[in-house]
């Protein structure tokens, strides 16, 4: 509980909680309710620029822009978490598993982690999407096999190195089977660094998913996504340029809050990388 | 030293060797015959038996793929569906495009982000450093497609600046090539650079705590001679490592940039095989991007102990 309240005492991380507290208000307020409807068209506002009526304008079917950032703000967040989720899942499961027995299981795991690792995550989505197909499936299942190495490091390294600490041995000596004791006790060991990676992996996945849908390869259209719009945008970017500046800046405002909210923890959390809160505090959480 | 490279470059072959069997198997999972697509007629059952066996398919599986990994040992990737050219020269082609983006981007980002690190961890905690890790994560934060947009909006289309997509080689024209790399260049740059000077200033904080820097200090020797001859080089290890893995970030990330800007280029190519479902390019792209990541992270471990010769007792 002392890390959080260390960590409320930054102002960067309050600032963070609060970006991100409102975008998933929005997220969330989009699933209910939008100004317009976001895929109503209405052929008599095309392009029409920022209005009391329109507050961001509407694109070259009339839509209004503000109720599809809305819409679109749903899906890029539900993609994000679930993208995480899966990979934090199956990479936690793999990298216990991989750091707790070692020998050729370990080596196993390590070498298919290493080969997916070799190829660029976002390269491996793109292909990986040609396999499984575009859509909302599809860009998860991508993304998060393309992440799963990642996470499958972070767990393992943190077990080889509580592996040989007295509560684990404790844990066998009372008779505690193998599969209990990594759930129980060796997991939870590996919480801190998890949730710094999986905080870096949202921003990936969000900034993917924008990605392969400004691509035309992420969630198919008429549902509206952020990067998909972006993409639209393209075509009209002299006659109007608000369909171009909005989508990308809720991704940026978006990614601020991760990355903020990520640095804030990090910091806290692993303060060898290079710490922002006060040297005293810190030693005060090691003891 | 021998001993430290030799397991570097052994360690590369079970990756290299999974890495083939996933583009193998990726090739096999795509619905539909192959010798049919490739033939385009399925009336023709004639030629679609004969390519069938010029392709090997019918040939059991595993040796259907060690003629494969034979036949791309020896360069040979196949023959894209589109174009019906051998996809290993246009790969070749494509990728001397991507070079000229791909180069200046890094060498600028290395150039910002070390000195900026290292900086803003020698002045940790101050309005300074605060500034400089914002800018960092703000720069993190701004989706390079986004940038790429708005850059073309701006200098583009309002200012009328610089021309708005498409390329030149440098080989034929560098004036005209500068003008058209300045922006692409710009949003890499902007991005390799955001996370090349996080993992300098880390490391930096860390050497800078170490015992020798505060006795390099209790002799008295400058703050800039600490910094360049004591801080530099230890810091540097693990930058030179992350530079490894930035290249790999920047080769998938102009798969988006060469599209906005219509640059042609190795992205560009694997995008457009993707929306036309060119599977041998598509495998040869995955192999080669892989080969070269590979290469330049093999290079990046060799050039490791000379900055930390620590690593070779390992």
């Amino acid at each position: 509980m002392k890390q959080f309240s260390i960590l409320l005492r930054q102002p960067v991380y309050c600032l963070s909680l609060l970006i991100l507290s409102s975008v998933l208000l929005v997220a969330l307020a989009g699933n209910f309710y939008t100004p317009y409807n976001p895929l109503a068209l209405d052929i008599n506002a095309r392009l029409n620029p920022p209005s009391a009526s329109h507050w961001l304008g509407t694109d070259h079917f009339g839509r209004d822009l503000l109720s599809r950032l809305m819409s679109g703000a749903t899906v890029s967040i539900r993609v994000s978490l679930l993208t995480v989720g899966i990979a934090l899942l199956f990479g936690t499961v793999a990298g216990a598993f991989s750091g707790f027995y070692g020998g050729w299981l370990d080596r196993a795991i390590m070498a298919v982690a290493d080969a997916f690792l070799a190829m660029p995550a976002i390269l491996l989505a793109l292909i990986l999407t040609v396999v499984i197909g575009p859509g909302e499936f599809g860009v998860i299942t991508a993304l998060g096999m393309a992440y799963t190495p990642y996470f499958i490091r972070v767990v393992r390294s943190t077990v080889l190195s509580i592996r040989t600490r007295e509560f684990i041995e404790v844990s066998h000596v009372m008779g505690n089977g193998s599969l209990y004791t990594i759930f129980r006790h060796v997991i939870p060991n590996a919480l801190g660094p998890l949730i710094i990676t999986g905080s870096a992996f949202f921003a990936h996945s969000l900034l993917s998913e924008s990605a392969l849908s400004f691509l035309g390869l992420g969630v198919p259209p008429p549902h509206p996504t952020w990067g998909g719009i972006l993409a639209d945008s393209r075509q009209y970017i002299m006659e109007a340029p608000w369909l171009c500046i909005f989508p990308g800046l809720a991704i940026a405002i978006t990614l601020l809050g991760v990355n903020l909210f990520g640095d804030a923890l990090r910091d806290v959390f692993d303060p060898r990388s290079g710490y922002r809160v006060e040297p005293q505090n810190v030693e005060e959480q090691k003891a | 030293m021998y001993r430290y490279a030799l397991k570097k470059i052994l360690l590369i072959i079970p990756t290299l060797l999974i890495v083939s069997l996933f583009a193998f198997t990726l090739i096999r999972m795509i619905p539909g015959d192959p010798a049919v697509m490739f033939v385009g007629d399925l009336q023709d059952a004639a030629a679609v038996q004969k390519v069938r066996r010029q392709m090997g398919l019918d040939q059991p599986v595993y040796i259907q793929y060690y003629r494969w990994v034979r036949q791309v040992a020896g360069g040979n990737l196949g023959v894209s569906l589109m174009t019906r050219e051998p996809v290993f020269n246009a790969l070749a082609e494509r990728f001397s495009v991507t070079v000229q983006v791909i180069a200046p981007a890094f060498i600028l980002a290395a150039i910002i982000a070390v000195p900026a690190g290292m900086i803003a961890a020698w002045r940790q905690n101050s309005r300074l450093d605060n500034a400089i890790v914002l800018v960092m994560i703000v720069c993190l934060s701004v989706p390079s497609f986004w940038l790429a947009l708005l850059l073309i909006l701006i200098f583009g289309v309002e200012l009328n600046w610089l021309p708005s997509i498409g390329f030149v080689s440098v080989t034929e024209d560098l004036g005209a090539a500068i003008r058209y790399l300045v922006l692409p260049v710009i949003v890499l740059t902007l991005i390799e650079m955001a996370m090349l000077t996080r993992v300098m200033r880390a490391s930096t904080i860390e050497v800078l705590n170490q015992d020798y820097v505060t006795h390099a200090r209790a002799k008295g020797l400058s703050e800039s001679i600490i910094l360049r001859r004591h801080v530099f080089k230890n810091a540097f290890a693990p930058t030179l490592t992350m530079l490894g893995l930035a290249l790999g970030s920047l080769l998938s990330g102009t798969a988006i940039i060469e599209t906005v800007f219509a640059i042609p280029g190795l992205g560009l190519y694997l995008v457009d095989a993707v929306y036309a479902r060119d599977y041998p390019v598509i495998q040869g792209t995955l192999l080669f991007v892989v080969a070269v990541y590979t290469a330049v992270n093999l290079l990046a471990d060799l050039l490791y102990p000379v900055f930390d010769p620590r690593v070779k007792l390992q």
